[in-house]
């Protein structure tokens, strides 16, 4: 994200440029739908919370310092946002999806692909891959999927991950060095028992 | 044998998240290590895939329910903060009336029109005399109503009472507002006819039945009327509602409804009402519209989409007026609360008619107050002028030269006190306030001039011409007490 580029378009809206915000709409709403979707898992949720998201940006611009960057600002919103909701939500399903899956402490990335796990999948058409993939990914934790979807996915860097995520920057790196490794250990276990 | 550099370190080399001297020296160690150089390929490889993943695309009606919702919020925000600002002022009148005898910082607030309804119902000196009938109460270009004598069409001007049975059109680039108690408010956009076919309006109930002839209305119903019925008819649908903000547009023998707040019932019009309700009525909920086709029955509602946005945004505009209010109770006593003197509070439509001279009058105001300086007063009093002046028809005057009055004889300045009062009397005849106003020039002749000959008059007068009004209760009580002195009259 073009952090001057939003600092202009943030000042300009506080000003009362009413069309800046329509500039600031059209840049997040993608983005903050695709995160939202990841770690929402239904297209649905995830539409309703990015536009309350913009919804809050708008409304609490005021509020925004520059002191981080405006699109973590922006994330962290979508962030709590879907947090709430699985609070209301508060399902059974929510609550396994935070614990570990089982079998995968202590394993090493090498212990779990082999190299040639990937040259397999070449033969599999791109679509099942994908909707494998996005069925593993949809069954991680939350954490997991979070930082998958904004440091993988989403590209942004570990400071800014680690802002949205509240967390240290070396933190934001062992999260996703596990998520990787159980996100792989899965990949592995699917493919065993086919 | 173990690598020097752990997986994590790695994991971090493929994200390009290392600092310089280690990834330089990572760099040099995976040219070396065939094992690392797995692992991070690996991980890369992984990293593309996920990258790869297909993105979300939003849902067709997705920019559509962005912009309802935000300006839903935008009006939840704005009725929030009147209440706000009125509960303060509330706060704070209660707590100088003890000691301090001064007047209230004018406080200048936006607000949406419930928020309004709120404050003209309970705190203005506005006693609730209006007609329960509806009021074309803005016209924009050419606007006429039937005849039904001679069956002609005659131009409509603004503030005329609409009966039962009126015809109103408005010609192509024009729009008229009706509105009902506060509560109903639509608007006729370019080129529509409507008839008000059925009106049996009580205060806080009855039944409103509009027909379309063809054109658009946008319809923004507010609750609060008990029992109720709120339906817009036309040849081919009835649409039922309350509780809501939505459009009918009727045209080439067809109906479309489109709602952005709450839910409307659509049916058929009347030629097949012989099919049962339940089979014939959808319910059209926010964010979605329907059409109805001629003799057809309401098709299944989809929802709304960005280019439908442009036509029903100013949903959320329309009633939205200027207003005036006088913090006073609204008793026999109220000349008094005007005199002491009162608050004022001014709401502001979008866009402002108010102009910039109010917050400069409320910043003198209150430096005038707390300096105890009469120069900042007076020019506090000016800039309110100066607003009287700019739009001598704003129905909004009559408050602000109450206002005047009241602050003038605060500052002692009696006569320009009665100035102001006989300002409302000449130029606003017709207000429910001129009681008020002659009543405060009555007392302020029986009070500061000791012409009771001069007050008695006045209060006489009040009680023959506005015997309905709280005044002529006070004016009664007055002239009692007046009674005895009737042969010391001075003149001031």
């Amino acid at each position: 994200m073009n952090q001057i580029e939003d600092i202009k378009l943030v000042k300009s809206f506080k000003a009362g440029e009413k069309k800046a915000f329509d500039r600031i709409y059209e840049k997040y709403k993608k983005v903050i739908l695709n995160y939202l979707y990841r770690v929402m898992n239904s297209k649905e949720a995830a539409e309703d919370l990015t536009q309350e998201t913009l919804i809050k940006v708008y409304m609490n611009i005021c509020k925004y310092r520059p002191t981080g960057s405006f699109s973590s600002w922006v994330y962290a919103i979508a962030r709590n946002l879907s947090k709430n909701e699985f609070r209301r939500m508060n399902r059974k399903k929510t609550i396994s999806l935070e614990t570990d899956i089982p079998g995968t402490e202590g394993l090493k990335l090498g212990d779990v692909v082999k190299s040639d796990d990937f040259d397999t999948e070449k033969k599999l058409e791109k679509k099942a891959v994908h909707s494998r993939m996005e069925t593993i990914l949809a069954g991680l934790p939350l954490k997991y999927r979070e930082v998958i979807t904004l440091c993988i996915i989403q590209k942004l860097p570990y400071e800014e991950a680690a802002r949205v995520l509240k967390c240290s920057r070396s933190n934001v790196a062992i999260r996703l060095y596990r998520a990787r490794k159980v996100f792989m250990e899965l990949m592995k276990r699917e493919k065993d028992e086919v | 044998m173990k690598c020097k550099y752990s997986e994590d370190i790695l994991s971090r080399y493929v994200d390009g998240a290392l600092p310089g001297r280690l990834l330089k020296a990572v760099s040099e160690h995976l040219s070396k290590c065939s094992r690392c150089r797995l692992e991070v390929e690996k991980m890369a490889k992984l990293n593309d895939m996920l990258e790869a993943l297909p993105e979300a695309v939003e849902s067709e009606h997705f920019d559509f329910e962005f912009n309802r919702k935000l300006a839903a919020a935008i009006a939840e925000k704005e009725k929030e903060n009147i209440l706000v600002n009125v509960l303060r002022g509330i706060a704070e009148t209660v707590e100088q009336a003890g000691d301090l005898f001064m007047p209230r910082v004018p406080v200048l607030v936006r607000s949406a029109i419930a928020a309004i309804f709120i404050v003209g119902a309970f705190l203005t000196g506005q006693y609730y005399n209006e007609t329960d009938m509806p009021l074309l109460t803005a016209v924009k270009g050419e606007v006429f109503i039937l005849n039904k004598e001679d069956n002609t069409w005659h131009a409509a001007d603004e503030n005329i009472t609409l009966e039962e049975g009126s015809v109103i059109r408005s010609a192509g680039l024009s729009e008229a507002n009706i509105e009902l108690s506060s509560k109903y408010h639509m608007r006729l956009k370019s080129d529509t006819t409507i008839k008000l076919a059925r009106l049996s309006p009580k205060r806080r109930s009855g039944k409103f039945s509009v027909e379309l002839e063809k054109g658009d209305i946008l319809v923004d119903i507010e609750r609060g009327f008990k029992g109720s019925r709120f339906q817009v008819r036309t040849e081919e649908a009835r649409v039922r509602a309350l509780g809501t903000k939505f459009m009918v547009a009727q045209k080439n023998k067809k109906t479309w409804i489109g709602v952005l707040k709450g839910s409307v019932k659509v049916g058929p019009g009347q030629k097949i009402l012989k099919l049962a309700k339940a089979v014939s009525d959808v319910t059209v909920n926010a964010g979605m519209k329907t059409e109805v086709p001629h003799k057809e029955l309401p098709a299944r509602p989809t929802p709304l989409l960005m280019k439908d946005w442009e036509q029903m945004k100013e949903l959320y505009m329309i009633g939205e007026k200027t207003r005036v209010a006088l913090f006073i109770s609204n008793d026999k006593t109220r000349v008094l609360g005007l005199l002491s003197p009162c608050a004022i509070y001014i709401t502001d439509e979008k866009p402002r008619k108010i102009p910039a001279q109010l917050e400069e009058a409320a910043y003198y105001i209150y430096r005038a107050i707390k300096e105890n300086n009469n120069i900042l007063h007076m020019k506090g009093i000016s800039k309110l002028e100066e607003i009287v002046k700019k739009d001598r028809t704003a129905d909004y005057n009559v408050q602000l030269l109450l206002y005047i009055g009241a602050y003038y004889n605060f500052l002692e300045l009696h006569s320009k006190a009665i100035a102001a009062f006989n300002e409302v009397i000449r130029d606003h005849p017709d207000s429910p306030l001129v009681s008020l106003a002659l009543c405060a020039k009555a007392y302020i002749r029986e009070k500061s001039f000791n012409d009771f000959s001069g007050a008695k008059r006045l209060y006489r007068k009040i009680i023959e011409e506005y015997a309905d009004s709280p005044e002529a209760q006070f004016a009664h009580e007055r002239l009692g007490l007046l009674a005895p002195e009737e042969t010391g009259t001075t003149h001031a």
